[in-house]
């Protein structure tokens, strides 16, 4: 809540790009992540589903008690994937990866994905969401993007 | 949501709210419509507002675009709603509150207050069913009208949504989750009333309610100032929900520039069974 | 319609007027340029979960018969998630799939573009004739959802046509990988397709599909399928996510 307090223009701006998405960011609204954690695993491409509204992937990662688990996460879109030098199609089922994500609010295993290394050391960053950002940095960005 | 959902989703929560609204947001010149409804009450509009309207305008329609058919009558073709998303609908065409009872704001209030702690509530959009007219002529995707003789097929980007208005009442469709739609034609307006929904509505996208008793009734016609646009007239009579019927008004640009959709395959994640978003809980029912 | 002006008398002119008129207040139709008006409802005339190879069998490359034979093993133990997103999720079925459907179909005809509505899951496909007015905003290479579709595909690509005499040929590409082509048979997203389809008669419409994945076939190969027109009544709310079963099984592309 005090993150909420401290940042009202950011709470209102969330609630606009859940709303609408601009061909150019946001895709997704932030209000059930939460931005301020970021929390991390090893793990295994189990799907990417590439479809609007929005793009998600599933990861297997080692669960709490140690079993893997499946988890759903939202990502970001083919053409983000691409402008920082990724092909989709090379995505794999079984590619192995070390991932963040901020979690649900809600408490289910899950969030937004916030970032993906691979095992050849290239990093991918969902730069929509970054904890910090505010909107007008979005729309820098949206303006360096287009 | 009604149980035949509920049985069918083993998780929880979908993309509800990761809505895919597309381009353009600015409002064009001599647009009926009024501002658009911005933040919650009392949050003002997000700073930069302007320069994300400016980001997200589409270009005019090319001059040499083709032009719609001059007979009133005519709506078919692809329309557009063009102006900025209204997030959420709080007054209706002339000013007034919306007029809740008390079941109505418990509902509303409710489901606001889920977006500020953080854990919005599953609806239809989240799961990829038909959530209803109001919502899928809101989000800023394009639609085709189909119109034979019997008939005028709403083919919507939008979760692949179809409306099918049948003119004569006495081949109506069954209740649907888009509800049954029967069209009738006053002077050069056609009206449609929509009844048989067979689930409750989100009007918009923070949740201003419908039941599955309402009758929703659309007044189109097709204007031409310096562009054309569909113009409907919204009304709702919803007593389970509100004191009286209300209206609210709603316009639709002519946009042979929007013809071919972009794809729209969401079952791809919300019919999976882990393809729950989530961030998403279940809504709390009455 | 153009009114022209040629004719001076009075009564030419009044006649052109009234056509002009009369031709307005129609509700619009196949463009009268069109050879052919395919417009209608149609329905496949011999229901089938897999399309009939012409020539007997389908001349798979060895990592398609490898996956074709995989896939049947899972339809054999109902592993459809592992296979099948469409059946297991009510997905889309993709092309040329969907031309298998067991519901109806209604074609329409408008200048530019036709367009297919299928009754099954309120899925459509269109065809773009090639001058629609350009860009097109929501396919256009240079928006978002365009780069989205020219990066990883679609299921249902937007198909490009013409007309050779009285046969619309369409040419489909830019497929993702996770559909079928029916039931169980696999492509990538190299997949691309031609249809020839045409009146036989009145009430008949065919579709003869040329299929081509040189990673999955190593030659294309051909099929047809054949459609009985029906009355042009609406279709019922038709929800695939509501009509499975708990098992996922139940829905039918």
């Amino acid at each position: 809540m005090s993150k909420r307090a401290a940042h009202p223009v950011r709470f209102v701006w969330s609630m606009l790009t859940m709303a609408i998405t601009a061909p150019v960011w946001a895709h997704h609204s932030a209000a059930g992540y939460d931005l301020s954690k970021t929390l991390s695993a090893q793990a295994t491409l189990k799907e990417f589903r590439w479809s609007a509204p929005h793009s998600a992937a599933v990861f297997t990662i080692k669960g709490p008690d140690g079993k893997p688990e499946d988890m759903t996460v939202a990502s970001g879109s083919p053409a983000m994937f691409v402008k920082q030098g990724f092909n989709p199609k090379d995505f794999l089922i079984g590619d192995k990866m070390e991932i963040t994500w901020h979690p649900a609010m809600s408490g289910h295993l899950g969030g937004m994905l916030a970032s993906v290394k691979f095992p050849n050391g290239r990093v991918f960053k969902d730069v929509e969401f970054a904890p910090g950002l505010t909107p007008s940095d979005v729309l820098k960005q949206a303006d360096t993007a287009k | 949501m009604n149980s035949e959902i509920k049985s069918i989703r083993t998780g929880a929560a979908v993309l509800a709210l990761l809505l895919y609204a597309g381009a353009a947001f600015a409002q064009l010149p001599g647009a009926p419509n009024g501002p658009p409804g911005g933040g919650p009450p009392g949050a003002g509009g997000p700073p930069g507002a302007d320069a994300a309207a400016s980001l997200l305008a589409i270009p005019p329609l090319p001059a040499d675009a083709p032009q719609p058919s001059p007979d009133p009558r005519n709506f078919d073709g692809t329309w557009y709603h063009e102006a900025l998303l209204q997030f959420q609908i709080t007054t209706d065409m002339f000013g007034n509150k919306a007029p809740f009872n008390e079941a109505g704001l418990k509902v509303q209030q409710r489901r606001v207050k889920s977006l500020k702690t953080g854990t919005p509530f599953i609806n239809a959009s989240a799961l990829c069913m038909p959530m209803g007219q109001p919502w899928q002529m809101d989000l800023n995707m394009p639609f085709h009208i189909f119109q034979s003789k019997d008939r005028l097929d709403f083919a919507f980007e939008e979760y692949h949504g179809l409306m099918q208005v049948i003119m004569d009442p006495a081949k109506a469709l069954p209740a649907a989750y888009m509800g049954s739609s029967v069209g009738r034609w006053d002077g050069d307006t056609l009206v449609v009333e929509t009844t048989g929904f067979k689930d409750g509505l989100w009007l918009d996208v923070d949740g201003t309610p419908a039941s599955k008793n309402a009758k929703l009734t659309m007044r189109i016609r097709k204007v031409k100032s310096d562009h054309w646009f569909l113009e409907v007239e919204f009304t709702l009579d919803d007593p389970t929900y509100y004191t009286h019927p209300w209206s609210w008004m709603r316009d639709y640009s002519w946009r042979p520039d929007m013809t071919l959709f972009h794809e729209y395959n969401c079952e791809l994640q919300t019919g999976a069974k882990d393809g729950v978003d989530p961030s998403l809980v279940p809504e709390p029912q009455d | 319609m153009k009114i022209t002006w040629a004719a001076r008398s009075p009564s030419s002119i009044g006649w052109a007027l009234s056509l002009a008129m009369a031709a307005a207040v129609l509700p619009a139709r196949a463009p009268a340029a069109d050879p052919v008006n395919l417009e209608g409802t149609w329905k496949i005339s011999a229901p089938q979960l897999a399309f009939k190879p012409e020539g007997g069998s389908i001349p798979f490359t060895d990592i398609g018969r490898k996956r074709y034979a995989q896939n049947k093993r899972n339809l054999a133990k109902r592993a459809y998630e592992e296979y099948d997103y469409a059946t297991a999720r009510c997905a889309s079925p993709g092309l040329p799939r969907l031309m298998l459907t067991p519901e109806r179909v209604r074609i329409w005809q408008r200048p530019g573009w036709v367009g297919f509505q299928f009754e099954w899951n309120r899925l459509a496909r269109q065809v773009d004739m090639g001058n629609l007015t350009q860009p097109q905003l929501r396919v256009a290479a240079d928006s978002l959802f365009g780069q989205d579709d020219v990066i990883v595909g679609r299921a249902v690509p937007i198909s490009k046509g013409h007309w050779e005499g009285d046969t619309l040929v369409v040419a489909t590409e830019g497929f993702q990988n996770n559909t079928l082509i029916d039931n169980l048979v696999p492509h990538g997203y190299d997949l691309k397709t031609i249809e020839r389809i045409r009146l036989n008669d009145a009430n008949t419409l065919e579709d003869r599909i040329t299929i081509e994945d040189p990673r999955y076939f190593t030659r294309p190969w051909q099929t047809v399928v054949t459609y009985q027109r029906r009355p042009d009544d609406p279709f019922p709310e038709n929800v695939c996510l509501v009509m499975r079963t708990a098992e996922g099984a139940a829905v039918k592309p």
